[in-house]
């Protein structure tokens, strides 16, 4: 009996082991990481750029958010800009860190520029909290993986350079695979799946949520939404129907995106909420962030399919 | 380093390493875990716990866990008075005894970000300002963004007003033409102070609190009411 016990452990600790091998340490093409790296960029880089517009309103000396008057609001995150306050140190730190976000994105030494963009990217957020939406947190969750990722091999100037210093050939048609590149995609794959789970729960403890009526609340906010769609009340059913489905979708992608069956489906109906939560929030950047954090689904055989399928054959990025 | 003479589906890294490599990853998995899981009514435990690996996920902010209040609402909403959208108003009073009035969010920002980051900001002011609000801190923005502006203005005192706007209610819609919906946005104040700014800083002297009014959370009919039956107490 005891010898029994003791092999049923022996094999279920030996099948774990060798699960968590599979799962966390095959190596994998980063071509979809590397997508992942350009449409971050971008959003991060449009957070980044905008903010230049409110930036002596907001940080300046005699701006919005004085450093040491909101201090008691903020948790003490490390951020440069603390300690800048003339409008001269704003600017020329914030002209930089574009460039750094500019390089990240277009895959520049993207090893050392994904760091650093990381840290511009957080010093903007934890300068001013107060500012920030729910976008800020799921761009700087891919950008802190990406960061141990080999996200500049594909789609990016690192590439082209690297071929250009090969004179052109293009005798390496094998695809190159990483170890790294599986953990960071799990990673990804694992935090937004808890972060959606998150979501949804944090939906259930809102009596709106189970009645129907948040979607009527969201409508509502005049302030806030891309579209009045108030124009609803006389179907309440509708109104019903889609909180329902958002909390439903919530509960279910962190169970079944790990179908492979399952898993475009939920992906296209991923898209779908999230460009409907956007039209009622008003939260572009964050349906867009969504969308781009659940790329790390796709597998980069697909990808590599679809840029086969769409590109030139004479541009080879991908 | 590329991998890919390794044959396909093998790891390549030696077991020492995958163990190391695994150990750090279970460590950051189970501060995620507590991070995500601490979002909504937080165990004693879990707090605990947070508080732990806090500056770890602050730091790479890959936690929402509130600060001071909840800065990223991934419920959308709760039906609360925590969930109306809020602005700010600034009156300046002049030397001259004019007075002029700055708004918070400025209408008609563009690009559209920038408008949702004045929204924010007003929002943190309202939610903070609320009467059951952390009493240190329910001024600390009214107060920043009132000296900012008075100072902008060369102005030396004025009043600042954080208001929530209420929302209608879905039944009455029904009996309501586009044209008496604007009757149903009304803006009571949760916050009113004035606010003195001297050459050591602003001073504030706060007036009243009034959204002991506000709807009852999870009431289906109590978003809003008419203009008239929210009306800010004295």
């Amino acid at each position: 009996m005891i010898t029994q016990i003791a092999d049923y452990f022996t094999r279920l600790f030996g099948r774990f082991g060798e699960g968590w091998t599979r799962f966390w340490f095959t190596p994998s093409d980063p071509a979809v990481l590397s997508l992942m790296r350009l449409l971050t960029g971008l959003v991060v880089v449009y957070l980044h750029a905008t903010l230049a517009f409110d930036l002596i309103a907001l940080f300046g000396p005699d701006g919005l958010l004085p450093v040491a008057e909101i201090a008691p609001l903020e948790a003490g995150s490390f951020s440069y800009l603390n300690y800048l306050s003339t409008p001269g140190e704003l600017w020329a730190v914030h002209g930089i860190g574009l460039a750094i976000l500019l390089l990240f994105t277009a895959g520049y030494w993207t090893r050392v520029t994904s760091v650093l963009a990381l840290v511009v990217f957080l010093s903007d957020i934890h300068r001013a909290p107060m500012i920030t939406s729910g976008t800020e947190p799921i761009a700087a969750m891919v950008m802190f993986y990406l960061c141990f990722a080999p996200c500049g091999r594909r789609f990016s100037l690192d590439r082209l350079w690297a071929r250009a210093a090969k004179d052109g050939a293009r005798t390496e048609s094998r695809v190159e695979k990483y170890t790294t590149a599986t953990i960071a995609t799990r990673l990804i794959q694992v935090h937004l799946a808890l972060w959606i789970a998150m979501m949804g729960f944090s939906k259930l403890t809102g009596e709106a949520w189970w009645t129907g009526l948040a979607m009527w609340w969201l409508i509502a906010r005049p302030e806030s939404r891309l579209v009045d769609l108030t124009g609803l009340y006389a179907a309440p059913k509708v109104i019903d129907f889609w909180t329902h489905a958002i909390v439903l979708f919530e509960l279910a992608f962190p169970l079944l995106v790990w179908l492979p069956l399952a898993r475009p489906l939920l992906l296209v109906m991923a898209v779908v909420v999230w460009s409907s939560l956007a039209l009622v929030t008003g939260d572009i950047t964050l349906a867009v962030m969504l969308c781009i954090a659940s790329m790390a689904f796709i597998s980069p055989a697909f990808l590599r399919t679809c840029c086969d399928h769409c590109r030139p054959r004479a541009i080879s990025l991908a | 380093m590329m991998e890919h003479d390794s044959p396909p589906g093998e790891p390549v890294w030696s077991p020492e390493l995958r163990t190391w490599v695994s150990l750090v990853l279970f460590a950051h998995l189970f501060a995620v875990f507590i991070a995500v899981t601490s979002y909504t009514r937080p165990s004693l435990l879990q707090v605990r716990l947070h508080g732990v690996f806090e500056s770890y996920l602050r730091n790479l902010q890959l936690t929402a866990y509130p600060v001071s209040y909840p800065c990223a609402r991934y419920y959308l909403t709760h039906a609360t008075p925590n969930d109306f959208d809020f602005s700010c108003e600034v009156e300046i009073q002049g030397k001259d005894g004019a007075v002029e009035t700055v708004s918070i969010p400025p209408s008609g920002l563009q690009p559209l970000v920038r408008y949702r980051r004045y929204q924010a900001l007003a929002n943190a002011a309202g939610m903070l300002g609320q009467p059951d609000a952390n009493e240190d801190l329910n001024g600390v923005l009214p107060k920043a963004i009132a000296a900012s502006i008075l100072k902008a203005h060369g102005a030396t005192q004025g009043m600042v007003r954080c208001r929530a706007n209420y929302l209608p209610i879905q039944e009455a819609m029904r009996s309501l033409n586009a044209g008496r919906r604007a009757q149903f946005e009304n803006y009571p104040e949760v916050y009113e102070a004035q606010v003195f700014v001297t050459p050591g800083g602003a001073e504030l002297l706060k007036k009243s609190t009034t959204l002991e009014v506000a709807p009852v959370e999870g009431s289906s009919t109590t978003p809003a009411s008419p203009k008239g039956q929210n009306t800010p107490k004295p």
